[in-house]
């Protein structure tokens, strides 16, 4: 009976959360691509759409956000902000310091947890150089953005991307170079940039310039 | 991770315990009676216990405790899960040889201290990440592994405060601790060399600033007080401080000194900073 209790809080909790099942991901990711974003924040207005949508998609507790804005400053009399997420890195820091192997992540490069391993350890809130990890106050599990992994794998879009407002976010595989998101990538050139290069994550979240 | 006190309790009863291992087979074989020896192993052997159970006190979800020797390639976490049950397990067998008088013990002991030696440098490895600016260095290691020494000779001091142990050997010991004090004072000073050009960590703060008191108390508990007590012993002999005072002393000082130390290097851990304005508008 403790046990099936157990099993059954736990799986409220994942539902919660967003319900992470490690074996789903490998299954339905497709096997050549790569998931991932831009975010041009010449268009990005900092109306933290995208935070909400996060949070209300995921039933966030508070305390827990998966999306943050930044204030980065002024220039030419506009303000400009950075909104960041787990950056799902090709090279996850959170995956190599996890002790479990609960972090994990899918051939498609969405990072996910899986909670049945989670020790709630917290390592990975260190080594994570974007600040995307935080221990969930109520579950006492690794908790981060999980690409909304659930709705892309049936062909929507993450919560964050459909929701802004200027289509600051353009989602799609990094690998196709027909996909928008690469072209618009191409098409940014030197203004196209990732948070921490000198880590080495290579990181599937990318910034256009002001 | 936040580290609370939980986290902070195992980081030094597992350098205790792998401070007081080593210096015990390293005392043995230099001469020491196996008796000493074992009291001080069997102390150790309480303290892994003791870090033990501080571990999973900080784990919110022990009970996937048994998936923490899953990722021994990368993650020194989890290395260093697997190396203090291998430091533990050898303990106990070195006390059982020692108990029983079994033959191998020299072998065993010297794993042992080996292990405990990997065990602690994987503890300093776990903290030294890029995502932390302030533990991104090998001294981090290199202090948890000279604090240890420094805490296992003053371990073992306490258990040497007897007639058993000859007094030329426990100064010996005595000038060993010192040197080791030494030692770690320099080391910690490379550290704060260090912090000076880490933009994250304010060396003001830490120094003069809300964290000065707790350095400042690092400083004497640590350093000041168990050298002067070891200098006085070494220059003046048993005459001014026994065996015991000194021994007892020193140890609880250093304690009180690594605790702060631990703690401190955990209050200045600042994530890198996420981004810098002129860096993504261009010199604004």
């Amino acid at each position: 009976m403790v046990v099936v209790g157990v099993a059954t809080a736990l799986g409220v909790a994942q539902a919660r959360l967003g319900g992470l099942k490690p074996a789903e991901g490998a299954e339905t990711g497709g096997e050549h691509k790569r998931w991932g974003m831009v975010i041009d924040l010449t268009k990005c207005i900092g109306c933290h759409s995208c935070v909400k949508a996060c949070k209300e998609t995921h039933n966030l507790p508070d305390g827990v956000a998966w999306n943050h804005v930044y204030k980065v400053g002024e220039k030419d009399g506009r303000v400009y902000w950075l909104p960041t997420l787990c950056m799902h890195c090709e090279n996850p820091p959170c995956l190599t310091a996890c002790p479990t192997g609960a972090t994990y992540k899918r051939e498609d490069g969405i990072v996910l947890v899986d909670w049945s391993k989670c020790v709630g350890c917290g390592v990975c809130t260190w080594a994570c150089p974007y600040g995307a990890r935080q221990i969930d106050p109520i579950s006492g599990f690794a908790t981060k953005c999980t690409l909304c992994y659930d709705r892309v794998d049936k062909g929507l879009e993450p919560a964050c991307v459909e929701a802004c407002p200027v289509h600051a976010r353009i989602f799609g595989d990094l690998n196709d170079p027909e996909s928008e998101v690469s072209k618009v990538s191409k098409a940014a050139g030197e203004k196209l940039f990732v948070l921490h290069p000198e880590m080495g994550t290579d990181p599937s979240v990318r910034y256009i310039k002001p | 991770m936040e580290a609370g006190i939980p986290f902070v309790l195992y980081l030094l009863f597992g350098e205790l315990g792998a401070g007081s291992f080593w210096t015990a087979v390293i005392a043995e074989y230099r001469g020491v009676r196996s008796e000493i020896s074992r009291r001080c192993c069997i102390t150790a052997f309480i303290l892994m216990i003791l870090a033990g159970i501080s571990v999973v006190m900080h784990l919110t979800h022990p009970e996937h405790g048994i998936y923490g020797l899953s990722n021994l390639g990368t993650s020194w976490l989890s290395r260093d899960t697997l190396l203090i049950l291998l430091l533990g397990l050898l303990t106990l067998i070195y006390i059982l040889q020692s108990k029983f008088g079994l033959p191998g013990r020299t072998p065993v002991g010297f794993i042992g201290a080996l292990v405990g030696l990997v065990f602690v440098i994987s503890t300093g490895m776990a903290h030294v990440l890029p995502a932390r600016p302030a533990w991104n260095t090998f001294l981090i290691p290199l202090m948890d592994v000279v604090s240890a020494a420094v805490l296992g000779m003053f371990m073992f001091a306490t258990f040497s405060t007897g007639r058993d142990l000859p007094e030329q050997s426990f100064r010996n010991l005595c000038k060993a601790a010192g040197i080791a004090l030494i030692v770690q004072i320099i080391v910690e000073a490379g550290y704060l060399g260090y912090l000076s050009g880490v933009p994250e960590v304010s060396l003001g703060e830490l120094i003069y600033g809300g964290l000065g008191p707790f350095f400042w108390m690092r400083v004497i508990l640590g350093f000041v007080v168990p050298l002067i007590f070891v200098g006085v012993y070494l220059t003046k002999g048993e005459g001014t401080i026994s065996r015991k005072t000194l021994a007892i002393t020193c140890l609880l000082y250093v304690v009180a000194g690594a605790l702060i130390d631990i703690s401190l290097v955990h209050l200045i851990s600042e994530p890198v900073t996420l981004f810098r304005p002129e860096e993504i508008l261009g010199g604004v």
